[in-house]
């Protein structure tokens, strides 16, 4: 009761301390033009409730279609499980193209663990039947199987190096025939008129002309049908009285040296 | 201008009645934080916290009598002072659940003026000086001092007898020098 009437008397005095008590000073006018500041200022805009819903449907759209997306890898198969033969002809010529051509069979899980890719170019799925099993049941809870099937490495026929013999190296007269046969049936008709024209002085070392004649107009075999001199029309002078009407070049030129 | 006709100014946002209750509540808004907080620029701010709040609640206020604005400043001065306090951590009270009576002399308060008894109050230590403000002056129970400064009563009842205890010393120390 005591302490009640001294908490009331405490009470009514600082109640009446409304005014300032002395020694306290402070700037009223200062005071208010702060106040009057904060007042005037312009609270920070905030962002609209249209904006606000606009974004978080964009979002939303964002997700959905990353998640869709992410769904469509994942239930996709890369290769076809069982090849038609017109699927595997195509798998032999783009094998032999690129000779380490993998195909890669993957299945899935639930979990949707990302598929293992081979770096290999991926065959077209243009006449395939998608293996549609896989996705169809996806919730058998399977680990991620790879299976990775090699092709056989393309047989690429080695150029077997020939030892090229003259026509008179052949012993037997059947393979002279054969091979007499051969030239005329596939190496063309020479144009004699379309050789280059050499004075035969210019001819320094004979041979290596001739041979590049040869080399420069595919002629192998049949050095001996366009490298003929008309004797007649010039001037004879081994004097040894050949009545041959053509004599090869290089003959000719060896008899004079 | 009278204070309601301020208030209806202010509702519309007009600068000169929210400058008129400025004006007549401010001094003793800054008295009240002061109780509460001992630095007169801090004092000032949250004072200046407390209108800026009021200004903007001021649709929330109903004007039944003359004392009600003051009240209702008083309130918000009061938080925004236990705010500040919380914020500095001048609020950590240890609990202590048992409190002792401390008899005081209603001779010596009698004798004392405001002014001596609001230096006192504003040398006491900030969790004494929070109770014995909430309690003796603002009229607060014990329970709501509890749930406002998230103590138990008993150690707001501790806090209490302890802060009187101070005070009656000064008092004392006070009267003893008036009397040499």
């Amino acid at each position: 009761m005591k302490s009640n009437n001294a908490d009331n008397v405490m009470k009514e005095k600082l109640g009446s301390l409304d005014t300032l008590s002395g020694g306290i000073v402070y700037g009223k006018e200062e005071a208010w033009e702060k106040l009057q500041g904060r007042l005037d200022a312009k609270p920070a805009k905030r962002m609209s409730l249209k904006y606000s819903m606009a974004a978080a449907l964009l979002l939303l759209l964002g997700i959905a279609g990353f998640y869709l997306r992410t769904t469509e890898k994942t239930n996709t198969p890369v290769q076809i499980t069982k090849a038609t033969t017109s699927q595997q002809s195509m798998k032999l010529q783009t094998a032999a193209l690129q000779p380490e051509t993998m195909v890669v069979h993957t299945s899935v899980n639930n979990n949707h663990t990302e598929k293992q890719k081979r770096n290999t170019p991926k065959v077209p799925h243009t006449s395939g039947v998608w293996d549609t099993s896989v996705a169809a049941e996806p919730k058998t809870p399977v680990a991620p199987v790879v299976v990775i099937q090699t092709s056989p490495a393309p047989v690429i026929p080695k150029p077997t190096r020939m030892k090229v013999v003259h026509i008179n190296e052949l012993d037997r007269e059947d393979e002279q025939q054969n091979a007499q046969q051969n030239i005329a049936a596939n190496v063309p008709a020479l144009d004699v008129s379309k050789l280059p024209k050499v004075h035969i002085n210019d001819v320094i070392h004979e041979e290596d002309e001739v041979e590049k004649i040869l080399r420069e107009n595919r002629l192998g075999a049949n050095r001996q049908f366009f490298l003929w001199h008309n004797n007649n029309s010039s001037n004879d002078n081994s004097g040894n009285g050949n009545t041959s009407e053509y004599q090869p070049l290089y003959r000719q030129r060896f008899r004079i040296n | 201008m009278t204070d309601q006709k301020a208030i209806e100014g202010c509702r519309r946002h007009d600068r000169i009645s929210q400058k008129y209750l400025f004006d007549a509540y401010s001094d003793g808004m800054l008295m009240v934080c002061l109780r509460y907080v001992k630095h007169l620029p801090d004092a000032e701010e949250i004072m200046l916290n407390g209108f800026f709040n009021f200004y903007k609640s001021i649709d929330r206020f109903v004007y039944s009598h003359e004392k009600s604005i003051a009240g209702w400043l008083k309130k918000i001065m009061v938080n925004e002072c236990l705010m500040f306090l919380r914020k500095a951590g001048s609020l950590k009270i240890i609990d202590e659940e048992h409190a002792l009576e401390v008899s005081t002399d209603d001779g010596q308060m009698a004798r004392m003026n405001a002014s001596e008894i609001f230096k006192l109050i504003m040398a006491l230590p900030p969790g004494y000086r929070t109770v014995f403000n909430l309690f003796a002056v603002e009229g607060y129970t014990h329970k709501e001092i509890a749930a406002m400064l998230n103590i138990t009563e008993g150690t707001s009842k501790s806090q209490l007898n302890k802060a009187k205890g101070i005070l009656q010393r000064a008092m004392k120390q006070n009267e003893t020098y008036h009397e040499k």
